[in-house]
């Protein structure tokens, strides 16, 4: 019974075979996939757990409306040079900054105002309500740490006790 | 931005290159190769400008710190050559890039999120304009008019400059609120300050009059015991009465009249609002707070400030007691008094700090106790009443532990400053004693007198340095209480709105485009016509875009481009009033107030008879079930330990809308959650009262759509097709595949049977 359930589950999945899929990229900078028979000239890819399993689960969707094609279950038995080709279109679609160091962050007049060094250099923004914008990604799992700023965008800090003391200090209390 | 209004460096590096208008210049801030810094980027009739750069902080001396703008590049597109544009969004950035016919898309910029709405101001600019390039023949040649390009829509974005002179007068504007009771604040200002004088005057005579004068040989006061008691009584009497004197006109009179206002105040702005703030995010977040932001700002005026204008008056006054009573004595104090501010300050900030986190600590705790009450039914459904007990006690061991070394720290570094004051008042004391024995003319009462004052001093000055963090607290409030009032709706009346008491119900939506998020286009160039007294019905996979068709149509939205017209009218200019009137919605998700169920199918009109709000629930079949309930219409929906099924939820609501007799009706799933059977008697009840009414219709189950004329279907944002139910099954399409899905399933259970 058990078993059952277990097969019926993963065929839901659409795997697609890491020996009979390739991906090529397009002149325009996009990737194209062929899985057998088929091509699909343009697709685009999606991490299903974008940080805790970046290199699995990637889900391979048709750009204008988002179905999908199928699924790579890992990356890792993939050839050397179709992973660098899936890694380099991932970091395009899921970079976000990394910050290194907080030089200031100041609460004033209802926001945060934050000045900080990432690796793509500095920059400034402004915060509204910390305590919700400053969080673990999942507290006592992991070190990392996402901050929002109040137009939506996304920083990571990789590892929030890796921060220097000073850096750290001004956003410890809002880490719950 | 148009090229008048950009800054001054900006503007010359445009004309220096022989660019002397542009049509539109936005700000956006990542560089091509993806660092952060600052791009501008202009457009005019024929090229697109990408001016790049840094920022350069420029710090100077006494002046604020300038920014200055290095450029590392300047470069132009030729408008034709690039296409379509679009926006692409990713997961943290998103880039605008542009599609020729038969190519691949090619990147034109890089911006983070922060600039979606800049970018998106440009691309109206961009040939990404439907239905211009017909009547204009592309927008790159078109010589339009000086005003070719719609104005952007009044936002709620402000300049920086403007944003900085608004905080500044957000204390100026707090004060403001007190401005109809000036008399009454300029009394309690007197009282205050008189009770604060007595204050400092009891220890004069307390100790003073009673050292030098009553225990003096010699002196007329001389053994006068009982006169003294008494005058010391009276003065403690007095001070006493002027102190609840001051409670009565600030407490009872004053703040809770003006936290009134403005919390009135706040309630009717949220209420002005339009659907956009409520399910944006950020502002959903603000939302939440600002209630605690009014109670925030009440505590200000009821408790801080008063308190902190009798600590100034009580600072200065004692000040001014210990130089008349010993000028050198008085001058080693004072020394101490910015030491004392800044110890106590940084105290209370660092304090602060730990209660915050505390605080948090003890909210994540509360909440999680508060999430498995409410999901008490999946808990128990899945057994996880243990991990969910182990969850509560990692959240709670970590409160306990920050509770723990918050009570340890208060117990240690108390004492320790209070040793501080206890060396001032031995050297004081030292001192003094030096100068009695010495015998200049300094008394032991007096000295007495001084080291009263002294310990008076204290605590004043510990009040005024926890103020200063409180006060930025209570600014930061303000802030956001003032604004959500001074928030501008998108959704607004028009100035001269068009009265229309009495709608047809034509519908039209032409050429339709709306998204919620810049760059995610939920509706794609929509076009639909609904005559009056029709039903069309509207069917179409999850997601379509079903419902927030109506919701435009409804006006909760505005759209982005194209139009909607009611008879003929752009809904922008038809009174809101009217508008809401004349529509009646069930929406999707059904939002039951606390009331009676009585009360919330009276909701739409509150005047409406008994016998009518009977009449309505029998309409909507709702009748029979609440007979049933415990107290009939009265029934307290959520109270009386009573809660409805999502179909009775549904029912009550339809009846709503049937109460409020609306031209145009529209139902969004209204009877999803019903058996077919009662769905059946619903709609017979409808289409008895639906004689000229213009009725939308969203269901995925086809049934309910039978009556329906016509039949639109959305895919994507997209309509693909429409007409009636015959027309589209001879055209085999998506409906037709639809439609011999659902009565294959009902052709099973038939046989089945
Ligand atoms: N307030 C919102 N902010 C951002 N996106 C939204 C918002 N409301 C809806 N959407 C998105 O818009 C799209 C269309 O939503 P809509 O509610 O119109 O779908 P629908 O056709 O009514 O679906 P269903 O049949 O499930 O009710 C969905 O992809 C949804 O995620
Ligand atoms: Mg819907």
């Amino acid at each position: 019974m058990e078993q059952h359930k277990e097969e019926t589950l993963q065929g839901q999945l659409h795997l697609l075979d890491p020996a009979t899929v390739t991906f090529t990229p397009t002149p325009g900078g996009y990737l194209s996939m062929t899985d057998g028979e088929n091509t699909y000239p343009r697709v685009k890819l999606c991490r299903a757990l974008p940080y805790y399993e970046p290199e699995k689960y990637i889900c391979v969707c048709n750009p204008e409306d988002g179905t999908e094609y199928g699924m790579i279950a890992d990356l890792a038995p993939l050839p050397e040079e179709q992973k660098a080709l899936i890694r380099q279109e991932l970091s395009r679609l899921y970079f976000m900054p990394t910050v290194t160091a907080i030089r200031s962050a100041k609460m004033k007049m209802g926001f945060m105002e934050f000045e900080v060094d990432t690796d793509l250099g500095p920059r400034s923004f402004r915060m509204r309500d910390p305590s919700r914008n400053i969080r673990w990604l999942t507290p006592a799992l992991d070190r990392r740490v996402q901050l929002t700023d109040c137009d939506g965008n996304r920083y990571l800090i990789p590892d929030a006790m890796a921060l220097d003391k000073k850096s750290r200090n001004k956003i410890d209390t809002y880490l719950v | 931005m148009i090229f008048e209004d950009l800054p001054k460096e900006i503007r010359a590096r445009f004309e220096e290159r022989g660019i002397l208008g542009l049509k539109e210049c936005v700000k956006s801030d990542m560089l091509p190769d993806g660092t952060f810094g600052i791009l501008w980027v202009g457009v005019d009739e024929e090229y697109l400008y990408l001016l790049s750069g840094k920022e350069k902080r420029v710090r100077r001396r006494g002046k604020p710190t300038k920014t200055e703008f290095e450029e590392t590049s300047f470069d132009l597109l030729p408008i034709k050559d690039l296409g379509k544009c679009k926006v692409e969004r990713y997961f943290a950035t998103a880039r605008l890039v542009c599609e020729k016919e038969g190519e691949e898309p090619r990147e034109l910029l890089k911006f983070s999120l922060g600039a979606a709405n800049e970018i998106n101001k440009l691309l109206r600019h961009l040939g990404d304009k439907r239905g211009e390039d017909s009547s204009e023949g592309g927008p790159a040649q078109g010589n339009r008019g000086r005003h070719g390009p719609p104005p952007p829509p009044p936002s709620a974005e402000k300049s920086e400059e403007e944003k900085k002179a608004k905080r500044k007068s957000t204390i100026r504007r707090m004060l403001g609120m007190f401005k109809d009771y000036r008399r009454l604040l300029i009394r309690y200002f007197i009282v205050i300050l008189i009770s604060a004088a007595f204050g400092l005057l009891s220890p004069y005579v307390g100790t003073k009059v009673l050292y030098d004068n009553v225990l003096q040989e010699g002196d007329p006061w001389y053994g006068q015991v009982g006169l003294f008691i008494l005058m010391l009584i009276g003065v403690r009497l007095i001070s006493m009465g002027l102190t609840m004197l001051e409670r009565k006109f600030f407490g009872a009179d004053i703040a809770p009249s003006v936290t009134y206002d403005l919390k009135t105040k706040i309630f009717a702005s949220l209420q002005r609002l339009d659907m956009g703030f409520y399910t944006d995010k950020q502002t959903g977040a603000l939302m939440n707070r600002v209630y605690d932001d009014a109670e925030e700002l009440y505590w200000f005026f009821c408790d801080i400030l008063p308190f902190c204008v009798i600590n100034i008056a009580t600072l200065i006054g004692i000040t001014i007691i210990l130089f008349l009573l010993n000028p050198l004595l008085a001058a080693m104090v004072i020394v101490m008094v910015p030491l004392m501010f800044f110890i106590y300050r940084g105290l209370t900030r660092f304090f602060r700090r730990m209660h915050h986190r505390r605080w948090t600590y003890r909210s994540a705790m509360v909440s999680q106790v508060s999430e498995t009450v409410t999901g008490q039914r999946i808990v128990k459904a899945f057994a996880k009443e243990k991990e969910e007990v182990d969850r509560f006690s990692a959240y709670s061991d970590r409160f306990r532990k920050v509770s723990l070394q918050l009570q340890n720290m208060q117990a240690t570094v108390f004492p320790a400053v209070g040793l501080l004051t206890v060396f001032a008042n031995m050297a004081v004391l030292g001192v003094g004693g030096t100068m009695i024995l010495q015998d200049n003319g300094f008394t032991l009462g007096a000295l007495m007198t001084f080291t009263t004052y002294l310990n008076m001093l204290y605590s004043p000055i510990e009040y005024i340095a926890h103020m200063s963090t409180e006060l930025m607290r209570c600014i930061d409030s303000a802030e956001r209480v003032f604004e959500i009032i001074d928030t501008v709706p998108n959704v607004r009346e028009s100035d001269n709105p068009v009265s229309l008491p009495r709608l047809k119900g034509d519908i039209e939506l032409k050429n339709v485009m709306f998204e919620y998020e810049p760059g995610r286009p939920i509706i794609k160039d929509l076009s639909l016509k609904v005559n009056a007294g029709q039903m069309v019905g509207i069917v179409g996979k999850t997601g379509a875009g079903k419902s927030t068709i109506v919701n435009l149509m409804a006006r909760l939205y505005d759209v982005k481009e194209g139009t909607i017209t009611i008879d003929g009218v752009n809904i922008k200019d038809i009174a809101i009033k009217d508008l809401r009137r004349n529509i009646g919605i069930v929406s999707q998700e059904i939002y039951l107030f606390t009331g009676t169920v009585a009360d919330n199918i009276r909701y739409a009109r509150p005047e409406a008879s008994d016998e009518e709000v009977i009449a309505a629930a029998k309409a909507a079949a709702a009748h029979e079930f609440i007979l049933k309930l415990p107290n009939g219409y009265e029934t307290r929906i959520g109270a009386d330990g009573q809660d409805l099924s999502g179909g009775e939820r549904q029912r009550v609501s339809i009846a709503r809308a049937i109460l409020q007799n609306p031209k145009i009706l529209i139902l969004d799933e209204a009877t999803a959650s019903m058996d077919t059977v009662t769905e059946r008697k619903i709609q017979e009840a409808l289409s008895a009262l639906q004689q000229g009414r213009t009725t939308v219709s969203i269901a995925h189950r086809l049934s309910t759509l039978r009556d329906a004329d016509r039949l639109a279907v959305i895919e994507k944002g997209d309509m693909v097709e429409y007409g009636t139910h015959e027309e589209l099954i001879r055209q085999k399409g998506v409906y037709y595949k639809l439609y011999m899905l659902q009565a294959e399933a009902s052709k099973q259970i038939a046989l089945a049977e």
